[in-house]
């Protein structure tokens, strides 16, 4: 008997013992249907009130007075990696991986003119195509600066942590990310929950370039209208969070970072802030580690191998199947019985290879994705 | 108001298969109890967008993705929390025909499960399995070659 065989009658077998348990009467299965159409009903009016509520309300002034916080309306939220994050409705927007839309916070009632320019996100559309394959669910928020922003999951250990050497991640379950820093945003660079401040940066020839500099803000209630940003004493701008997530791009590194959450007419429900230590003071800044650099030092193999352009790619229906992209970086590795592609798309390694017999002799690491021909 | 005929065809749908997904379920999680409320989820929601859905050629598979995704979600939930408590026992295992051949396919990535599930069980051909489980057919392949090795590996 081959392998297929035993596999299947095994299987075959075993679920034919499963016993026979009665099903739920589909009438009850298409009443708990029913009314969750008819609570997903009730979400959408939420923010339709606040809508309708702003165009009538009478502007009023901000009050940095700290006051105590509203209790947030009842929404559907998905956890992403132990984050309640607020969606539009319970069922994911697109599948594989599951990307749900967040839910936008209110609209700000008060004058928001002192608060320096706004900084929200834009409407777009969610694509498969702009995470990385280790993605287990995410919650597209819009576009920032022209971007697609998510945040998101993986598995742990992800390939982000090596890459970016994040120490202080949750490394026994799912870690969080996002997509605008890159990595495991929740632990990342501070040790005061779930708002931070992150600078990113790799360098080519000792020179730092690609520099991201974040200020985020994750977990917020659903209350929350605005989230205003000052730094070094002058507010630059503020944002509107959506799933609870707020997240604006820096221009500098501030010695001081204040983010200050407010409702929807401008009270203050919570604040977060920090000095920040001089840049020079963190060890190995000036001479980053080469292991930063994507691609660089993220797995053995590919020091066995050696980079290519897309153009010599070995086959064409490989060619097809591997789809180069700009910014695609791909290596050829000799592997006993053929070669593999490896291509890293966005910082995510995916392994390629015309036989599937090839492959198998690959040990790969963790939770990385391949595809074969043959 | 509901068309006459929308809610009889996925009573018929249902009706074919409930049982069927269930025990896939079954199979590859080895949780009787999950597998039930994974695939009364997963008919809700087919349920609930019964007009997309409807359509499907392969609206079983699309349950069973639904349900599987479901159920994993869980299943990872509950192994954090058993940190804390105590395993809780299935109440619907069945007899293990192969105990060591059920026991890997059941510690197979759920990504790699899924396929063999689909496959060899829900008998459904690789583009249909494509299909089903959202991803290209090189990639089912992929998946299905490293789930054989790793189970041809327990078995040997």
């Amino acid at each position: 008997m081959t392998l297929d065989e035993k596999i299947r009658s095994t299987l075959e077998d075993t679920a034919s013992r499963v016993a026979y348990v009665p099903t739920t009467s589909p009438d009850e299965i298409k009443r708990r249907g029913r009314r969750r159409k008819a609570r997903r009903r009730i979400v959408w009016t939420v923010p339709a009130l606040v809508l309708i509520l702003g165009v009538l309300a009478v502007t009023v002034p901000f009050d940095p007075n700290p006051r105590s916080p509203a209790t947030s309306p009842d929404v559907d939220t998905i956890e992403i990696a132990d984050l309640a994050v607020a969606v539009t409705e319970s069922e994911p927007n697109s599948t594989d991986p599951d990307i749900w839309l967040g839910l936008k916070g209110p609209s700000p009632l008060f004058d928001t003119s002192a608060l320096g320019p706004d900084l929200s996100f834009a409407p777009g559309e969610p694509s498969a195509g702009d995470i990385g394959d280790r993605v287990i669910r995410a919650v597209y928020l819009g576009e920032l600066d022209g971007e697609p922003f998510y945040v998101y999951s993986t598995p742990a250990p992800s390939i982000w942590d090596r890459i970016f050497e994040v120490v202080d991640g949750n490394f026994s379950g799912d870690v969080l990310g996002t997509s605008l820093t890159c990595c495991s945003g929740g632990d990342m660079d501070h040790g005061e929950g779930l708002p931070g401040f992150s600078h990113g940066y790799s360098t080519e020839g000792g020179v730092v370039t690609d520099e991201t500099i974040t200020a985020e803000w994750l977990g917020l209630s659903t209350d929350v209208s605005v989230v205003a940003y000052q730094l070094d004493g002058d507010f630059i701008g503020w944002q509107t969070p959506v799933g609870g997530v707020s997240s604006v791009r820096l221009s500098e590194r501030p010695e001081e970072y204040l983010a200050i959450a407010l409702d929807a007419s401008g009270r203050e429900l919570d604040r977060f802030g920090t000095e920040l230590r001089p840049l020079s003071d963190y060890p190995g800044d000036e001479t980053p580690s080469e292991s930063l650099l994507p691609g660089a030092d993220w797995a053995p193999m590919t020091s066995e191998g050696s980079e290519i352009e897309p153009e010599t790619i070995p086959g064409g229906l490989l060619r097809v199947e591997i789809d180069p992209q700009p910014g695609d970086r791909l290596f050829l590795v000799p592997v006993d019985g053929g070669e593999i592609v490896v291509r890293v798309r966005n910082g995510t390694p995916h392994v390629f290879a015309e036989s599937c017999t090839a492959l198998d002799g690959v040990e790969l690491p963790p939770g990385w994705e391949s595809t074969c021909l043959e | 108001m509901t068309e006459p005929g929308f809610a009889d065809s996925f009573e018929r749908f249902y009706a074919d298969c409930w049982q069927t997904v269930y025990r896939a379920l079954v199979v590859g999680i080895g949780d009787g109890d999950l597998a039930r409320e994974a695939v009364d989820e997963a008919m809700v929601r087919a349920y609930e967008r019964w007009r997309t859905v409807s359509p499907m050629e392969n609206r079983e598979g699309w349950v069973y993705r639904v349900a599987s995704n479901w159920a994993t979600t869980r299943l990872r939930r509950r192994r954090l929390q058993f940190r804390r408590m105590p395993a809780v026992e299935s109440t619907n295992d069945p007899e293990l025909v192969d105990p060591r051949l059920l026991e890997a396919v059941r510690r197979l990535s759920p990504k790699h499960r899924d396929v063999v599930v689909a496959r060899y069980l829900l008998d459904m051909s690789e583009s249909a399995t494509a299909q089903a489980l959202g991803i290209p057919a090189g990639t089912v392949k992929s998946r299905l070659s490293r789930a054989l090795a790793e189970l041809k590996e327990v078995l040997s």
